[in-house]
């Protein structure tokens, strides 16, 4: 195996990493302050990805400009979302949880299916069918951009929650919900806002990752799968583990189809999970 | 200034506190006594907040706060410092005591009350950077009771600050409780330990089955009959 083709391998699985990372952290976000597990978090990133695509065949807008207001968007969603539907169940445990995002896998999925039909599609943008070029390891733009966006808003999460009076408020929340209370911290906005920034993060990562994939309304839960794995590998609720379990994710993937080929690949992730849970059952920045 | 009247509540069908009246002046120190079961934890979340009672009514200031929730009773002043500490284990000494301040109120004067909080015990100065999981009993009680003084609280509820500290830990925090009452904090203090905080408060209620049985001067209590025959086992 020459060292390029391992180096080229290695580092495109970074570059996707970052990006699972980010998506497996506002998984873990909304996990955390309301113990909620949303299955529906990749289809929400899929519906920012045809609403991009819809947005650019209606009025030719580039799908990167459209990532603040999918952000906006998105949030508002979230947050009506919590208010409306998840909150009342959130008391009835977790079971009742995963049903109602099941639920709004099923409706998501259908929608898309139902607007803009089975047919994969590629959304073309600005950057598509470019590359760069490090040394001998080539790199397509679109990947570049998209990595490097998550990257910036994984650290900026990461800082919001670690450094900031909102974020404090959001781990109290998760670590003793009454304690939280008896500071006078306002729980349902709390949880509201996070659900609504974990959600609104996913319109925004959307719209910059619309150019890496070919759509389908029904690719959302393997990205939700994905994330699940980083989340687990990591050691759930842990922020720092979820940026290290994104990144080896990637890797592991990248180099499982360099050697493996795509279908054997896709399973190496899997695989790991399988063999940290026997190794290292609380992840593997887990705790205890 | 705290008023409380006739106070029903419970979990379910259990009636933890069956009509409880009691009242806290500025400035005092009122103690409220009973064994484990008597249902004072139960009236402490219903105070704080914690819990809406099921009837009763709960003023500070001339201000109806039953039922109105943990961050309105904070907003207003009642500030409960629980039992088991339930300090924020993964959070520093620090990112607790800020905590603390959540309110609009405190919020403001976050920085002096964070000079206050280590000026009256600086042992949380010296571990500010330390998370709170790792800090002895003792410490995790100073650091309870400083993070309820950082909401700046018109009053300051403590639910058994005593349980699972030993006897010289207890004394210290005993006599931080009288230096801040000194300092013109009002307290009220929910104990099993019955000698140590009728000796410390002014006056003091006796409950029993979720009611208030007895009720008057700390000293006259410590005295009383029944009381030292029930509580203090002479």
């Amino acid at each position: 195996m020459p060292i390029d083709v391992l180096l080229q391998a290695t580092t495109q699985g970074l570059l996707m990493g970052s990006i699972y990372a980010l998506v497996a952290l506002s998984l873990t976000l909304i996990f955390a302050v309301g113990g909620l597990l949303n299955f529906a978090h990749g289809d929400f990133m899929v519906l920012a990805m045809y609403a991009a695509f819809a947005v650019l065949a209606a009025v030719g807008v580039d799908p990167y400009l459209l990532a603040v207001p999918l952000f906006g968007l998105f949030f508002l969603v979230g947050t009506g979302l919590f208010r409306g539907l998840v909150r009342p169940v959130l008391s009835e445990g977790l079971l009742v949880g995963a049903q109602l995002t099941l639920g709004m896998v099923f409706v998501l999925q259908n929608a898309m299916l139902l607007i803009f039909g089975g047919d994969h599609l590629s959304v073309p943008t600005v950057l598509s069918n470019r590359n760069v070029a490090f040394g001998t390891v080539i790199l397509p733009l679109p990947l570049l951009v998209a990595s490097a966006v998550a990257a910036i808003l994984s650290i900026f999460l990461y800082v919001l929650l670690m450094r900031t009076d909102f974020g404090r408020q959001v781990r109290a929340v998760t670590q003793n919900r009454d304690a939280a209370a008896l500071m006078g911290i306002p729980i349902v906005r709390v949880q509201a806002k996070a659900f609504g920034l974990g959600i609104g993060l996913l319109g925004l990562t959307g719209a910059f990752l619309v150019a890496q994939f070919t759509l389908t309304p029904s690719m959302g839960l393997d990205l939700t799968l994905l994330a699940l794995i980083v989340m687990v590998f990591g050691g759930i609720g842990n922020f720092l583990g979820c940026l290290g379990g994104g990144l080896i994710i990637g890797v592991i993937e990248g180099l499982g189809t360099l050697f493996f080929g795509g279908t054997v690949g896709a399973m190496a992730p899997y695989v790991a999970l399988v063999l940290v849970l026997l190794l290292r059952p609380h992840g593997l920045f887990g705790e205890h | 200034m705290l008023e409380v009247a006739d106070i029903v509540a419970g979990y379910g069908r259990v009636l933890a506190v069956q009509g409880v009246s009691l009242s806290v002046a500025e400035r005092e120190f009122v103690a409220l006594v009973g064994a484990n079961g008597a249902g004072k934890s139960t009236l402490m979340k219903v105070l704080s907040g914690l819990l809406a009672p099921k009837s009763g009514s709960i003023r500070l200031g001339g201000r109806e706060l039953a039922g109105s929730g943990a961050e309105e009773a904070v907003a207003a002043g009642i500030v409960l410092v629980p039992e088991g500490r339930m300090v924020f284990p993964r959070m520093t000494v620090l990112e607790n005591l800020l905590l603390g301040a959540t309110n609009p109120r405190a919020r403001k004067d976050r920085e002096r009350s964070l000079e206050r909080v280590f000026a009256l015990f600086p042992r949380l100065a010296e571990r500010r950077g330390q998370l709170a999981r790792t800090l002895s009993g003792g410490e995790q009680q100073m650091l309870a009771i400083g993070r309820g003084l950082m909401a700046l609280p018109r009053i300051l509820i403590l639910d058994e600050p005593s349980l699972g500290l030993s006897p010289l830990l207890v004394q210290e925090t005993y006599k931080a409780l009288q230096r801040l009452n000194a300092d013109g904090l009002t307290i009220l203090l929910a104990e099993q330990n019955v000698r140590l905080s009728l000796a410390v408060s002014t006056r003091g209620y006796v409950m029993e089955h979720g009611r208030i049985v007895l009720a008057g001067a700390s000293a006259k209590l410590a005295d009383d009959p029944a009381t030292r025959k029930a509580y203090l086992g002479l």
